[in-house]
C-alpha cells in the first residue's frame, strides 16, 4: 500500500482548500440574493444585507408565492416541461431505433438529413412565420412541437442502441417474439440509463426556455416561469433605456425585496429536483463515450 | 412485473399531464383573475356586453406593452363597463419588445389597436402598415378631437394624414441634487444658490464632517451612469440633450458649456468633494451611500424618494433632506430641462379587423367623465378634491387606479396633469420633493424642443449611441481632466459616429419651425 508523502499531503490540502474556496465563492451570490429576499426593503436599499437577512421578514416571499400570476406561470412551465419531455423522449426514441438497425436500407441519407438540421437553422423570422402560418401562435404547442426531436439526443440514443449486443434480440426472436415485443420488453427496459439522461436534457431545456415563449406567446396568461422571472428582474433595468419606463411605471416599480424573492422562489423547483438527478447527468454524459 | 410497474408510472404521468392540459391549456380568453388587485367586482357587474356574433360590439384585440399586472386590474373592468367593449389584451415582452413588434406588424397583425413608440410608429406609417385614422376620427371621434390638441395631432401627421392617436406625456422636472439639510443646519449654512456656494457647502461637509462619518464621509456622490447631473447642468446652459443657441439646436457634445461643466466637476473631484469612486458606482451603490448616511448630497430622481426616504430614516432617524432648487453658474445660467412629447402612439394596423370600433372605443374612453374616472376613480371613494387639488384616498386609489396610466390611449390633455397630481401624492415625501424642483419659476424650466418633433430617422437610429459617447467621455474627463485637444478629438469622433448627420437633420427640422 502506498502511503502519501508529506508533499503529497500538502498538495492535497492546497487543492482541497482551493476547491473549497471556489465552492464558497459560488455560494456567496446565492446566499446574498436569498438574504435580500428575506430582508426588509430599506435594508436592501441601503446596502446593509450581506450573507444574512437584516430586518427578517417573510412578506416578500409570501407576496410572490400567493401572486396569481406567479402560480399561473409555474403551472404553465410544469405543464410544458412534463408534456414536452414525455413527448420528446417518445418521439426521439422512435426515431432512433430504426436508425440503429444497420441492415435497413436508406439509413445513411436519413442520418445526413438529420445532421443537416443541426448545422443550419432558418433563423428567428422564418421560424416565426412558420409558426404563425401553422396557426400555433398563442398556443403552448408552439413551445413543444418545434423542438420535439433534438438530433443530438437522438444520436445519443441511437449510439446506445447500437452498443447493445445483437445476441439479445436474436435470442428473443428465436423464442418467437415479435418486433414490438422486443422493443417494449427488452430494448426499452435495458435502455433506461440513456432514456433517463435524455429526459433530463429535455426537461432542463423545456424548463429554462424563455426565448420561444417570448416569440410565440402574446397572451399574458400563457407566460411560463422563466419568462415571468426575466420580466420581473429586468423591470427596473433603467440602464438599457427600456422604452417601457415612463414616470408612472417608475413610481410603481416592485421593491427590491420582491424581485429577489421572485428569483429565489423560481429557483426552488429546480433546486429540489436536481440533487436527485445529478448522478444521471454525470453518468449520461459518459453514456455515449465509453464502449464496454 | 417490473415492466408492468414501469408502465403504470408512465401511464399515471400521462394522465397527470392530460389533466393539467385540460385545466390550463392554450388560447385566448381563459385567463383567471390574478390575485391582488382584482376587486373591481362591484363595477365589473355587467361583464357580458355582447361580443358574440350579434353585431353589437365586437371584442377588441389590443397589443399592449409589458406590464406586470397583465392588464388584469379593476381598470379593465371599469373600461369594459363604461365603453361597452370587451377587450382582450396581449402583451409585448419586457425585453426585445421592438423586435417582437416588428415581427408582429410585418406578418399581418390582426390586432385592432397597438401601442407603439415614436420610431416604430413613423416607420410603420411610412411603410403603409397602418390605417389612416383621419376620416375615422372625423366621423366617430368627437371626444378625441376635444381631448387632444391640434398641436399634438400635427406632431403625428405623416403626409398630412393622422395615423395614430398620440398619448401625451406628463411634463415635469425629473430630478435634481438632493442634500441633507440637517447637515446644513448643523453647520449653520443656507441652501446654496450658485455653484460657488455649492462648492463651499461641499468643502464644509468635507472638513467639518457634520455626521461624524470619519473616513466614510462623502460630500457628494453620483453614479457612473449619470456624470451629467440635472441642476448642475443647468448652471452651464446644458439643460436638455439638444439646446437652442443662436437659432440652432446644439447637442451637449458640441456645446461650449460642456467644457465648463466638466472642468467644474473635475475641480470637485480633485478636491475630494465628489465621491472618488463615482465612476464605478452603480445607481444602487450611490443610493446606498446616501441612505446609509455616508453621503451628504446625491443626484436623485424624485420617483425613487419613497424607498430612499424609508431607508434613510431607518438608518439615520433624525435625517432631513431637500432638493437644492436652483444653482446659478458663472454666467448666471440656471434651470432644468423638461421633457415633453408623447409616451406612446396608438395605432390601428392596416390588417385590423375592427378599425372603426377601435376608434369608437378610444372615443368612448376620452369622454371627459369617463377619462377622469378611469384615470383617478370615483370622487369620495378613490380621490377627493381640496382647494382645487386632487388627493388620493389611500389605499383605495392605488388598489383601484394605481395602474391607470398603462391603459391610456390619448389623454384629456387639458386636465390630466391636474389629475396626475393625485398619483404623486402616493408618498408625501415624494410630493414634497417634487414640488421643490417643479414649483420654480417657469423661466427656469426649459422644455425639450425635440419632444414634439416629427420623425428624424438618423437621430432615432444613433441617439442612444451618441448619448453614451457623451456619458463615457464625461466620466473620463471628470476623472482625468479636460484638455482642448482631448475635447476636440472626442467631438470629432462624435461627429463621425453619426453626430454630424443627426445635427443636420435636427436643424433642418428646427429651421422649419422658426
Amino acid at each position: 500500500m502506498r502511503t502519501k508523502s508529506v508533499t503529497d499531503r500538502m498538495l492535497d490540502v492546497f487543492v482541497y482548500g482551493l476547491l473549497l474556496l471556489l465552492a464558497v465563492a459560488c455560494l456567496f451570490p446565492f446566499l446574498n440574493v436569498l438574504s435580500k429576499s428575506l430582508s426588509a426593503n430599506w435594508a436592501v436599499l441601503s446596502g446593509k444585507v450581506g450573507l444574512w437577512p437584516v430586518g427578517f421578514t417573510l412578506e416578500n416571499v409570501y407576496y410572490v408565492v400567493t401572486d396569481g400570476i406567479f402560480l399561473n406561470a409555474l403551472k404553465i412551465s410544469v405543464f410544458v416541461t412534463v408534456v414536452g419531455t414525455l413527448g420528446s423522449v417518445l418521439f426521439t426514441g422512435i426515431s432512433a431505433y430504426p436508425l440503429s438497425k444497420k441492415h435497413l436500407p436508406g439509413i445513411k441519407p436519413v442520418l445526413v438529413l438529420y445532421v443537416f438540421t443541426m448545422l443550419f437553422n432558418g433563423g428567428m423570422i422564418p421560424s416565426y412565420l412558420l409558426i404563425k402560418q401553422l396557426g400555433l401562435m398563442n398556443n403552448l404547442a408552439s413551445l413543444i412541437l418545434p423542438g420535439l426531436i433534438n438530433v443530438f439526443n437522438m444520436l445519443l440514443i441511437k449510439n446506445y442502441f447500437e452498443s447493445l449486443p445483437e445476441s439479445l434480440e436474436e435470442s428473443a426472436k428465436l423464442d418467437g417474439a415479435s418486433n414490438l415485443t422486443i422493443v417494449l420488453r427488452i430494448i426499452i427496459p435495458i435502455s433506461m440509463p440513456v432514456f433517463a439522461t435524455v429526459s433530463l436534457f429535455y426537461a432542463v431545456a423545456f424548463w429554462s426556455d424563455w426565448f420561444h415563449p417570448m416569440l410565440y406567446l402574446n397572451d399574458p396568461s400563457l407566460k411560463p416561469l422563466q419568462l415571468y422571472l426575466r420580466d420581473i428582474v429586468l423591470e427596473a433595468d433603467t440602464s438599457n433605456q427600456n422604452l417601457n419606463l415612463n414616470i408612472d411605471r417608475l413610481m410603481n416599480l416592485s421593491p427590491e425585496g420582491i424581485r429577489n424573492a421572485t428569483v429565489i422562489v423560481s429557483t426552488i423547483p429546480i433546486l429540489l429536483v436536481y440533487p436527485f438527478l445529478q448522478r444521471y447527468f454525470i453518468r449520461g454524459i459518459l453514456v455515449g463515450s465509453v464502449k464496454g | 412485473m417490473q415492466v408492468a410497474k414501469r408502465w403504470t408510472v408512465v401511464l399515471l404521468l400521462l394522465v397527470l399531464a392530460a389533466a393539467t392540459a385540460l385545466a390550463g391549456c392554450s388560447g385566448s380568453g381563459s385567463n383567471q383573475k390574478a390575485g391582488g388587485a382584482s376587486e373591481g367586482a362591484a363595477e365589473g357587474g355587467s361583464t357580458q356586453s355582447g361580443d358574440e356574433g350579434g353585431g353589437s360590439k365586437p371584442t377588441l384585440k389590443i397589443l399592449q406593452t409589458y406590464a406586470k399586472h397583465n392588464y388584469d386590474t379593476p381598470v379593465t373592468d371599469f373600461l369594459e363597463q363604461a365603453t361597452g367593449y370587451k377587450v382582450q389584451y396581449d402583451m409585448l415582452p419586457q425585453d426585445n419588445a421592438q423586435d417582437k413588434l416588428n415581427l408582429i406588424m410585418s406578418s399581418g397583425a390582426d390586432y385592432d389597436l397597438v401601442k407603439a413608440g415614436k420610431q416604430d410608429y413613423f416607420r410603420f406609417a411610412l411603410n403603409g402598415a397602418l390605417t389612416d385614422l383621419t376620416p375615422l376620427i372625423d366621423k366617430y371621434g368627437p371626444n378625441i378631437k376635444a381631448a387632444i390638441s391640434q398641436k399634438s395631432f400635427d406632431a403625428v401627421k405623416v403626409d398630412g394624414k393622422i395615423y395614430a392617436i398620440p398619448d401625451l406625456n406628463t411634463s415635469y422636472v425629473g430630478g435634481g441634487v438632493m442634500v441633507r439639510t440637517d447637515w446644513l443646519d448643523k453647520l449653520g449654512m443656507k441652501m446654496p444658490t450658485t455653484t460657488d456656494e455649492f462648492t463651499a457647502m461641499l468643502r464644509a461637509f468635507k472638513e467639518k464632517d457634520p455626521a461624524g462619518n470619519g473616513s466614510q464621509n462623502i460630500p457628494f456622490t453620483i453614479s457612473g451612469a449619470t456624470p451629467l447631473v440635472d441642476g448642475l447642468l443647468g448652471a452651464f446652459g446644458l439643460y436638455n440633450g439638444w439646446n437652442p443657441e443662436d437659432g440652432k439646436l446644439v447637442n451637449r457634445a458640441l456645446d461650449p458649456g460642456l467644457k465648463d461643466y466638466l472642468t467644474y466637476m473635475k475641480s470637485l473631484y480633485d478636491e475630494g468633494l465628489l465621491d472618488k469612486e463615482f465612476a464605478t458606482n452603480k445607481e444602487e451603490t450611490a443610493d446606498q451611500k446616501f441612505t446609509s448616511g455616508r453621503a451628504g448630497t446625491e443626484f436623485v430622481p424624485w420617483y425613487k424618494i419613497p424607498s430612499l426616504d424609508e431607508a434613510l430614516k431607518k438608518n439615520v432617524p433624525d435625517a432631513k433632506y431637500a432638493y437644492i432648487p436652483l444653482m446659478a453658474g458663472p454666467n448666471g445660467e440656471q434651470g432644468y430641462g423638461v421633457g415633453q412629447g408623447f409616451d406612446w402612439y396608438m395605432i390601428v394596423p392596416a390588417t385590423a379587423k375592427h378599425p372603426e370600433d377601435a376608434i369608437k372605443y378610444i372615443n368612448a374612453t376620452l369622454e371627459p367623465d369617463t377619462f377622469k374616472e378611469m384615470y383617478i376613480g370615483k370622487e369620495g371613494v378613490d380621490y377627493k378634491v381640496e382647494n382645487g387639488e386632487y388627493l388620493p384616498i389611500q389605499p383605495a386609489f392605488f388598489d383601484d387606479r394605481g395602474y391607470s396610466s398603462d391603459y391610456t390611449m390619448g389623454r384629456d390633455e387639458e386636465h390630466f396633469q391636474d389629475y396626475w397630481q393625485a398619483r404623486l401624492r402616493k408618498s408625501d415625501a415624494m410630493f414634497e420633493a417634487f414640488k421643490q424642483i417643479n414649483d420654480i419659476d417657469d423661466n427656469f424650466k426649459h422644455p425639450d424642443v425635440l419632444g414634439f418633433s416629427t420623425f428624424l430617422p438618423k437621430l432615432a437610429q444613433d441617439s442612444q449611441k451618441l448619448d453614451n459617447m457623451v456619458i463615457d467621455y464625461s466620466v473620463k474627463a471628470i476623472v482625468s481632466g479636460v484638455t482642448d485637444s482631448g475635447l476636440k478629438d472626442f467631438q470629432n469622433q462624435w461627429l463621425q459616429a453619426g453626430g454630424e448627420a443627426a445635427t443636420k437633420e435636427v436643424n433642418d427640422w428646427y429651421a422649419q419651425q422658426q
